[in-house]
């Protein structure tokens, strides 16, 4: 049983009277348990609404998803399931022990053991200082750290993130790294959205990326990005003429392409597949 | 970090409706509407009170009782009908403006128990609204009888009193200790929960709280002509007619039938069966806009 | 969303809307069998209230716009602008045709005050045309009360005021007795409204008739609420009335010299038991 799969998921949206969107055309994804997967692709690609299809915040037009086999249309799909959504906000006038208790109480989560769970995500996003502050206050990225303990309160089996570290600072950016390997660890799956490309280098197993809805590209991270017939070497304190002796002997079954400094390569492969994309 | 320590949950497979949860819902909706002030309409309430029972002294005690209990109940019917309306055209609007409403949705929760922990937790704020007003209202009206009592006495005690001073003091006590005032207050309140219903129906297809509200302002001020729609309709001669007739009408929910305010006045008596089969009216009517709200909201696009 | 609900939204509207319409028909009728919202929205008011004051009615605050035109009205008794009055009183009544008050203190206004200020006007010089007046304002009230009566039949003291009016302002007694004898009909009006039978029937010198009425209070009930009758007054009267008639002693409940103290005189056969045998023999 995969986690999360979509059959030829589709979903138009319509504007105006005649005129529609094509959001996601025909996707199918295949994501297994355990398994960390990075949707990738330019703005407007489709990714928060396949997260949403995946959740039933949306029907498709066409085609289904599934989570841990049970269609995404069902309540019971969303026993298991934690949503970071885009930019979140929550009620204004609760503080952030009062948000994860609500949100706690809504997944039947109650008594003593919400209790704890609460010390233990306020703890684990780094708010422990900021409980008692109401959310009117809390800055965006703090928003977005009390968006994660919202979405991890009911211990689920997958988590859905979508730009988890939008706003955040760089150490918590590294947290949040963190802790998504930690969960991998754990056994969760984790389905990423975000548009930092050595983040999603760094913590997913697998990715795809979308364009205009449509699956560009699809794999495992270190197989895309390893180039089979290519090598880049680093080295450094090399003398000029070992620097020559090296490519003498790299000439000698092979053909010297580049020497470079070493890049992000995401971000190549990424420009290589959806470099130039309108935004429609 | 310490995620190791966390429990893993038990694990669940399926999900029943669960009171619990709409409960949640409920005192959040509350929370959610007292902190935007609406208790304030308390102030107002006081002063419409302050105005009503100041006017009107030099007049006999009739109509002074009279102006009295008219503003009271004219207030409380606007206000708690003001809050209904517009606080509940709030609520959908505002859920996703801010997103809130992706996380509840997502989270294992049927969309039947939001919208009812909404419109319940609206529900309790309107009767906790509604209690603490006909508090006020009866509070002044007892001092107010007092007061009046004590002049008609003129200084002798109710025993010594002669008839014609024990008649008056009888006809303030008809006025004041009327029961039939409760019973009009309660249809009011069976009134603010039906609009509460109808706005959040409303609120469910409509696209921004200021088309809802005007909808309901639309409704509210139509209201008055459901008894003659009803008229019209019976003496509709053609089937179709009837049933073109009927669709509208659907759209009036006959509140004149909840405001006694005028007959309670008059010291009309409201008879129990009446204010049963109001109520059971207005519970039915409801009943029906709510499940219409449910079977759209659970369609919604969000 | 509506492609996928709205089989459902419609079943329930069809469902329900004839329910809603038999079931608004039906409380309609219980509200017309205890009197509730008999006063509705007619054409009537569009002329009399502005538009704003309709939406106002309309909406539910009739109480309230009555209660301002009434204030109102008062101040315009107040500055004597009687002809400014009268629409006024003529609206309140049509706003709330069922409070009483408005439509007792507005006729007592025109038949008493405001006819008595016509009466002595100083700005007219000619009495004939201050007697027209003072007699067109007795008339207006009597009207207003007549059409009191015609909306809320049910109130004894409507007909009470009315009888009240014709005895003194008109000595028109014989009707004034007649809507006497209708108030004192209803259960709840008090004693002094049955006496007021008599009173009325002998200052039109109709005193066999007042004998009469006084006879059949004496021998009434005196139980229950009836220990409150001023029984000597109508032991006086009816001794006046019985001299007066020269009634023969045989006749008279009081005989010459004879002296009943209603305190302590044996009571009458109790009213409740000879009640039943009357209603037997019908
Ligand atoms: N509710 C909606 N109504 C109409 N169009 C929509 C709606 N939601 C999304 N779209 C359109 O669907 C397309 C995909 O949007 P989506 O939000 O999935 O993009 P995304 O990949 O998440 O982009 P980003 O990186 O900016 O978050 C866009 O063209 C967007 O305009
Ligand atoms: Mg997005």
């Amino acid at each position: 049983m995969y986690a999360v799969e979509t059959k030829d998921l589709t979903k138009h949206f319509r504007i105006g009277l005649k005129r529609k969107v094509i959001a996601l055309d025909h996707l199918n994804l295949k994501i297994n348990e355990g398994e960390v997967y990075g949707l990738l692709g330019p703005n407007g690609s489709g990714k928060s609404t396949t997260l949403k299809l995946i959740l039933g915040l949306h029907q498709p037009t066409e085609g289904e998803a599934t989570v841990f086999g049970r269609s995404s249309e069902t309540v019971v799909s969303r026993l298991h399931v934690g949503l970071l959504p885009e930019n979140p906000y929550f009620y204004r006038y609760l503080n952030g022990e009062e948000t994860l208790r609500f949100y706690g109480k809504l997944c039947r989560v109650t008594g003593p053991a919400l209790e704890r769970k609460i010390d233990e995500i306020l703890e684990l996003v780094g708010l422990s200082q900021s409980r008692h502050r109401r959310l009117a206050g809390y800055s965006k990225g703090m928003l977005q750290r009390i968006g994660l303990g919202q979405a991890m309160i009911h211990d689920p089996k997958l988590l859905l993130l979508d730009e988890p570290t939008a706003g955040v600072d760089p150490e918590g950016s590294i947290d949040i790294r963190n802790l998504i390997i930690k969960l991998k660890k754990m056994g969760k799956t984790v389905i990423l959205c975000s548009h930092l490309l050595s983040q999603v280098q760094d913590v997913c197993d697998r990715i795809s990326i979308l364009r205009y809805g449509k699956k560009v590209l699809e794999g495992n991270v270190k197989e895309l990005l390893s180039k089979k017939d290519q090598f880049q070497f680093i080295a450094s304190g090399l003398s000029e003429q070992d620097k020559r002796a090296v490519e003498e002997l790299i000439s000698r079954s092979g053909k010297l392409e580049s020497t470079s400094h070493p890049t992000s390569t995401l971000e190549d492969l990424y420009m290589e597949s959806v470099g130039g994309t309108k935004i429609i | 970090m310490s995620l190791e320590a966390v429990q893993p949950m038990q694990e669940q497979d399926s999900l029943s409706f669960s009171p619990a949860r709409v409960w949640v819902i409920a005192t959040n909706t509350m929370t959610e509407v007292i902190r935007q002030k609406v208790l304030y309409v308390f102030i107002l309430f006081g002063l419409a009170l302050c105005g009503a029972s100041s006017f009107f002294t030099q007049f006999s005690f009739n109509e002074e009782l009279k102006s009295i209990i008219d503003t009271c109940l004219a207030a409380i019917k606007l206000l708690t009908a003001l809050i209904a309306v517009v606080g509940t055209a709030m609520l959908l609007p505002s859920e996703i403006e801010n997103r809130t409403i992706y996380t509840i949705l997502t989270k294992p929760v049927y969309r039947i128990e939001f919208l009812l922990g909404k419109v319940a937790g609206m529900s309790l704020l309107l009767f906790f609204v509604t209690i603490v007003m006909s508090v006020l209202f009866g509070a002044v009206l007892l001092l107010d009888e007092k007061a009046l009592v004590s002049h008609a006495l003129q200084g002798t005690s109710l025993l010594q009193a002669s008839d014609p001073v024990k008649q008056t003091i009888n006809a303030i006590y008809a006025q004041t200790r009327n029961p039939n005032l409760i019973k009009a207050i309660f249809l009011l309140y069976a009134q603010a929960v039906l609009l509460v219903s109808m706005t959040m129906m409303v609120s469910t297809f409509a696209t921004s709280s200021l088309f809802s509200i005007i909808i309901m302002l639309v409704i509210y001020m139509c209201a008055p002509l459901a008894t003659i729609a009803n008229e019209v309709w019976k003496s509709q001669p053609s089937i179709l007619g009837r049933v073109g007739l009927m669709f509208i009408s659907f759209c009036i929910p006959d509140l004149s039938s909840m405001t006694l305010v005028d007959d309670v006045v008059a010291g009309k008596h409201v008879l129990m069966s009446y204010v049963l089969s109001t109520t059971g009216y207005a519970a039915l009517y409801t009943l029906v806009v709510f499940a219409l709200g449910a079977f759209i909201f659970q369609e919604k696009e969000l | 969303m509506w492609s996928r609900c709205w089989w459902k939204v419609l079943l329930v509207v069809l469902i329900f809307s004839p329910v809603k319409v038999l079931w608004e028909g039906d409380i309609h009728k219980l509200a017309r069998a205890s009197g509730l919202f008999s006063a509705g929205f007619n054409m009537d008011m569009r002329g009399k209230i502005t538009q704003d004051l309709a939406v106002a009615v309309l909406g539910g605050f009739r109480g309230i716009v009555t209660d301002f035109i009434w204030l109102a009205a008062h101040s315009n008794w107040e500055k004597r602008e009687w002809f400014r009055m009268k629409p006024k009183l003529d609206t309140v009544v049509l706003l709330q045709p069922h409070f009483l008050d408005y439509w007792d203190i507005g006729a007592w206004h025109m038949a008493w005050n405001i006819s008595y200020d016509a009466s002595v006007n100083t700005a007219e010089p000619r009495e004939a045309f201050r007697l027209k007046e003072q007699r067109y304002w007795i008339d207006e009230g009597e009207k207003f009360l007549r059409e009191a009566i015609a909306n809320n039949p049910d109130s004894w003291q409507l007909y009470f005021k009315l009888g009240w009016l014709l005895e003194e302002k008109k000595q028109d007694y014989k009707q004034a007795v007649e809507y006497f004898t209708k108030a004192a009909e209803f259960k709840e009006a008090p004693l002094y409204v049955r006496r007021q039978v008599p009173h009325a029937l002998r200052k039109g010198r109709m005193n066999k008739e007042a004998l009469a009425q006084w006879r059949k209070i004496w021998n009434g009930p005196r139980d229950g609420e009836y220990v409150h009758e001023l029984w000597d007054v109508v032991e006086q009267e009816m001794r006046k009335l019985e001299v007066e008639l020269k009634v023969p002693y045989s006749e008279r409940a009081f005989p010459k010299n004879t002296y009943t103290n209603v305190l302590t005189s044996p009571v009458p056969e109790p009213a409740a038991k000879s009640k039943p045998k009357k209603t037997d023999k019908k």
